[in-house]
């Protein structure tokens, strides 16, 4: 196959365009779901993240006076395209334009890629010019650091033991792994699974928590379509992280077929998303001392 | 036709006091029961003017609430609407008369006007649903029909009946 069509396949079909966008979607709606069935809270319906998505396309865009305009929009634009081309790199089953790419440092480039999203409240809470931004970048800036630390540490345990930096060789599937192999994948998986609600952008704006009160974020100034960018790319992003975690510490692992890959990506994809959206969104709900 | 059903059913509110005696809040605070189940319908509160799609504006528009209001109004991204909730933003209620007193509306482009002091959340939420056709048309661009103009009068006497009458309205809350 031409390898422009391969490309383009990658892009616009699986794992980026359609793939990505549906199952950003279904795994939005689910950890909604999950959250609010646990907290006992009413529930939204199925489509409600894509009516809001459309909704906000066509409504007017305005930034805050005073604004880095240009920053500002090139940000936006970022946290949507950076995860999509993170997909597009990600040896997953059935990405054939990812098995064609031979480069030595292609995990630092998908790192980068996938925290240009996380980062980008921090720098946008400075571009834009509000007040709200600039709190919750100062907020943000320890929370993310300490979890972003954690990734990075899990990551550096894999390219140490698998001895490369490159996707291609740390994605090689373990025929047979020795104990103490399989011991600190798991270990680094699971410190992988703890962090990743850094990698997810914050869910709760105070917009679906039924809350009146003002919440400080990088989201508050932001009206229609800058809004709609951040929702696809909260989308986006939950499928990006849990396809990382799936190609690291997964799927090597899975040495059964296409099938049974598949089976194993999607299932990582579910089971990561639930994670960091219990882990992110779920609150005790308070009980009266009696 | 999706995105003129996704406005329909995507729709995040603002309320505003501009110097009320807290009665209107206590009705739209009442919205978030699970009675009315706002989030299954696609309705929500807003954190942010900049989010919102319908300001819901209660009490006398004071003086000192002039600037604030307006400022808040400017900050709702197009299409947008206002309610009036309660009698006093449309003509002052108890309140008229007093000095500095001025109805909401010489101040803010008034679209839906719901009297009552205060009116139920059910009738809060049929001017809601005002609203809402008002920026479907907004969107699209259409104008009303004499026909659905005059169904609306109608309506809005009706509710203005309703609201003189207290039962009546604790009738139509039930479920």
């Amino acid at each position: 196959m031409n390898i422009v069509v391969r490309y383009a396949i990658t892009l616009f079909l699986f794992p980026g365009g359609v793939f990505a966008l549906l199952a950003g979607w279904v795994l939005l709606w689910l950890s909604e779901e999950s959250g609010a069935r646990v907290c006992g809270t009413l529930r939204r319906g199925f489509t409600q993240p894509l009516r809001d998505c459309v909704k906000l396309l066509g409504k007017t865009t305005s930034l805050p006076a005073g604004t880095e305009a240009g920053g500002a929009r090139l940000l936006l634009l970022l946290a949507v395209v950076a995860p999509l081309l993170a997909l597009v790199l990600l040896p997953l089953p059935g990405n054939s334009a990812a098995n064609t790419i031979e480069t030595s440092g292609d995990l630092l480039a998908i790192l980068l890629l996938l925290l240009l999203p996380v980062l980008m409240p921090l720098f946008l809470g400075e571009l834009l010019a509000s007040p709200y931004g600039r709190i919750a970048a100062r907020r943000e800036v320890w929370r993310c650091g300490l979890l972003i630390g954690g990734l990075l540490l899990s990551t550096l345990t894999i390219v140490v033991q698998r001895g490369a930096l490159s996707l291609s060789i740390l994605t090689l599937q373990q025929l047979h792994p020795s104990p103490a192999s399989v011991m600190v994948n798991i270990l680094a998986g699971l410190l992988f699974l703890l962090c990743l609600p850094a990698l997810l952008p914050p869910a709760t704006w105070g917009l679906f928590s039924g809350s009146p009160e003002l919440i400080a974020g990088a989201y508050t100034d932001l009206t229609g379509a800058g809004l709609a960018l951040m929702l696809l790319s909260a989308a986006l992003q939950r499928v990006a992280a849990g396809s990382l975690l799936a190609a690291l510490f997964v799927l090597p692992f899975v040495t059964n077929g296409l099938i049974a890959q598949v089976a194993a990506y999607l299932a990582t994809l579910l089971f990561s998303s639930l994670f960091a959206g219990f882990a992110s969104g779920v609150s005790k709900r308070y009980s009266f001392a009696r | 036709m999706f995105g003129r059903r996704a406005s329909q059913h995507s729709v995040w509110l603002f309320p505003l006091n501009s110097g009320s005696c807290n009665g209107c809040e206590q009705e739209i605070q009442a919205l978030h029961a699970a009675r009315y189940a706002l989030e299954e319908g696609g309705i929500a509160f807003a954190s942010s003017p900049r989010h919102a799609d319908i300001l819901l504006l209660t009490g006398i528009m004071t003086p000192r609430s002039q600037a604030a209001a307006r400022r808040v109004w400017e900050q709702l991204a197009e299409p947008r609407a206002i309610v009036a909730v309660g009698d006093c933003p449309i003509n002052g209620s108890v309140f008229r008369g007093a000095p500095g007193f001025a109805p909401a509306g010489e101040t803010l482009p008034i679209d839906v006007e719901l009297p009552g002091c205060p009116p139920s959340p059910t009738l809060i939420l049929e001017a809601i649903a005002a609203a809402i056709k008002l920026l479907d048309q907004e969107e699209t661009g259409e104008e009303e029909t004499e026909e659905e103009e005059t169904e609306k009068a109608g309506a809005g006497d009706e509710q203005e009946e309703k609201a003189d009458d207290p039962n009546e309205q604790d009738e139509q809350d039930e479920p």
